[in-house]
């Protein structure tokens, strides 16, 4: 290594060590916010630890209401439409369905409709079926929602899958569905376990859909809850710096302690997608 | 020969299903938009509904709000987008040349990318604040006696929304065009390093075309997700003050969820749909065509 790289080498550390710092810094400094005594919010480097901020939103806010409609809608939502994508990404894949193209086009076409110009309509139509304000609704929603992207990421994964492996369980006796859920899919673990980070995390963070079909106070879930807190009564950054702490933690730690897991779908779904 | 028989009608049990439940939330309510959107649509009193062709178009042309709105989101996605894709370049390329702690970073520069929008729109409204923001703070600290107003001035705050946005979306730009980087073998690199080529040189003729196919698609994915932005902002700004951050996605919820505007909301839903399509197409056309050439 000569001198001029090992010059880039030292600048790249200083581009990159800045950058964390400006990427980081902006959610560390609003978790920190959280744990502040509210007397000294104002006063930028005071901070004095205290839990009143959480003490005071739960106590405000139905937020184990919201967290758990939150977490409902994730769980069940990850779970249909992880079972659901990967059987179509296996049709796709691994079956002589005549119309493969068109439903792989249309897969990739519905990527690019913008959620507002469904949510609008959909809400009338729901309306109409009393499906709005109810799980099933939303549960439907944010499966459908997520459906797309397992569709394409596993499709990643599938067509790398051997077929003689499929021939062999078989001949072996297995019949045509038991291929898929006693070999192929303890096979892709590792796909199923992205696209299940992938949707679990694309609900959670979910606001529109939520935010349309579920506005009645027993549905909403924590994005709806916060939204809602920032508007009512002004401002109370203590309240709101709370209640987001409680809902981005989760995410945080998942996207950190999952990394490699995460990386590998996010390269996947964009490169193959 | 295959063995297992796995048949169009097996294919097609497995299909249908998911199929039809994305066409019951995609496809119906998009035609039915269509519908509203060649009507006078009236949500109350269904008979009251006729038909009138593609005045609402027109109309919504003639709408200040929309108009607005419209230009709005074309800045935002214009500016946002080559800063995203200069900036997530950079990091790569600085990503590509450290060897050692490399996934520690990139894995705490990916964070921003799983928050939710509306948070991340939430945690900038507290660094953006004018009392209690640590931005504003700093500025006076460093001697401007008036520092900017961020989201509180109308003729700044759309642009304090792209900054946000920019730092949503740079470590999605910056994952995607390192991990193109290490496909790039080192071997062509340092071929090109005997026959002289220095690092501009290497940088234009090798690194960049080899990333080319990976940079359209990112600038596709990521310029649509843009364009139909609306959490962000809405925990930002919600198009505020005066209308000024107003975007495309807020309109359509604003026209459609509160104004019961459903033919202005269907309208403006049936433009962004018609404009995305163009957009991939261009930009597939050109993909494709690379791809041609490259044989």
């Amino acid at each position: 290594m000569n001198s001029g790289e090992k010059k880039l080498v030292t600048i790249s550390w200083i581009i990159l060590s800045v950058s964390l710092l400006i990427w980081l810094f902006p959610i560390i400094w609003f978790l920190l916010a959280s744990f502040k005594n509210p007397r000294n919010l104002y006063d930028i480097f005071s901070f004095e630890f205290s839990l009143y901020n959480y003490y005071e939103v739960f106590n405000t806010y139905p937020i184990a209401t919201y967290m758990k409609n939150s977490l409902i809608l994730a769980v069940l939502a990850c779970l249909f439409a992880v079972t659901i994508g990967t059987l179509i990404a296996y049709g796709l894949s691994h079956t002589r369905f005549r119309f493969k193209t068109q439903t792989t086009i249309f897969i990739f076409l519905i990527r690019l409709i913008p959620g507002m110009a469904v949510m609008v309509p959909l809400f009338i139509i729901f309306s109409s079926l009393g499906l709005t304000n109810t799980y099933p609704g939303l549960i439907i929603a944010h499966t459908s929602m997520s459906i797309p992207l397992v569709v394409i990421i596993m499709l990643g994964y599938l067509s790398d899958f051997p077929k003689e492996l499929l021939d062999a369980a078989y001949i072996d006796g297995c019949n045509r569905f038991s291929v898929i859920f006693l070999i192929v899919f303890p096979l892709i673990k590792p796909g199923l376990a992205v696209v299940a980070i992938f949707t679990f995390i694309g609900s959670w963070n979910n606001f529109d859909i939520s935010l349309i079909l579920g506005y009645m106070p027993e549905y909403k879930t924590l994005p709806v809850g916060l939204a809602g807190m920032g508007n009512k009564y002004g401002i109370l950054w203590h309240h709101i710096a709370a209640a987001g702490a409680v809902y981005i933690v989760p995410t945080v730690i998942m996207a950190i302690a999952l990394s490699k897991y995460v990386i590998s779908g996010l390269t996947a779904g964009a490169i193959k997608g | 020969m295959r063995f297992i028989n796995n048949s169009n009608l097996f294919g097609a049990t497995l299909i249908i299903p998911g199929v039809l439940l994305l066409s019951l939330f995609y496809l119906y309510p998009l035609l039915y938009s269509l519908y509203i959107s060649l009507h006078d649509f009236r949500l109350i009193r269904p008979d009251l509904t006729e038909f009138v062709g593609f005045r609402n178009y027109f109309e919504i042309f003639l709408d200040e709000e929309f108009l607005n709105a419209f230009f709005n989101t074309l800045i935002y996605v214009g500016i946002a987008l080559p800063f995203e894709l200069v900036i997530g370049l950079f990091l790569a390329l600085a990503l590509d040349k450290i060897t050692r702690g490399k996934n520690v970073i990139r894995a705490f520069l990916i964070v921003p990318q799983f928050l939710a929008p509306l948070a991340m729109g939430f945690i900038w409204k507290f660094m953006y604040n004018d009392d209690l923001g640590i931005i504003n703070f700093f500025l006076r600290y460093v001697g401007i006696e008036r520092p900017p107003l961020w989201i509180a001035d109308p003729a700044i705050s759309l642009y304090s929304c792209i900054i946000v946005e920019i730092w949503a979306c740079v470590p999605i730009f910056m994952l995607l065009l390192s991990a193109g980087l290490t496909t790039l073998s080192s071997e062509i690199i340092d071929a090109a390093k005997i026959d002289g080529a220095n690092a501009y040189h290497r940088f234009r003729y090798i690194i960049l075309p080899h990333l080319k196919p990976i940079i359209l698609v990112t600038l596709l994915i990521r310029g649509m997700d843009s364009f139909r932005i609306f959490d962000l902002i809405y925990g930002l700004t919600q198009g505020g003050p005066a209308m000024s951050s107003d975007v495309l996605s807020l309109y359509m919820y604003r026209s459609g969820m509160l104004d019961r505007q459903f033919g202005f909301a269907a309208s403006a839903g049936w433009i962004m749909v018609f404009m995305m399509l163009i957009a991939s197409y261009i930009l597939i056309k050109v993909m494709y065509r690379d791809g041609i050439n490259k044989q």
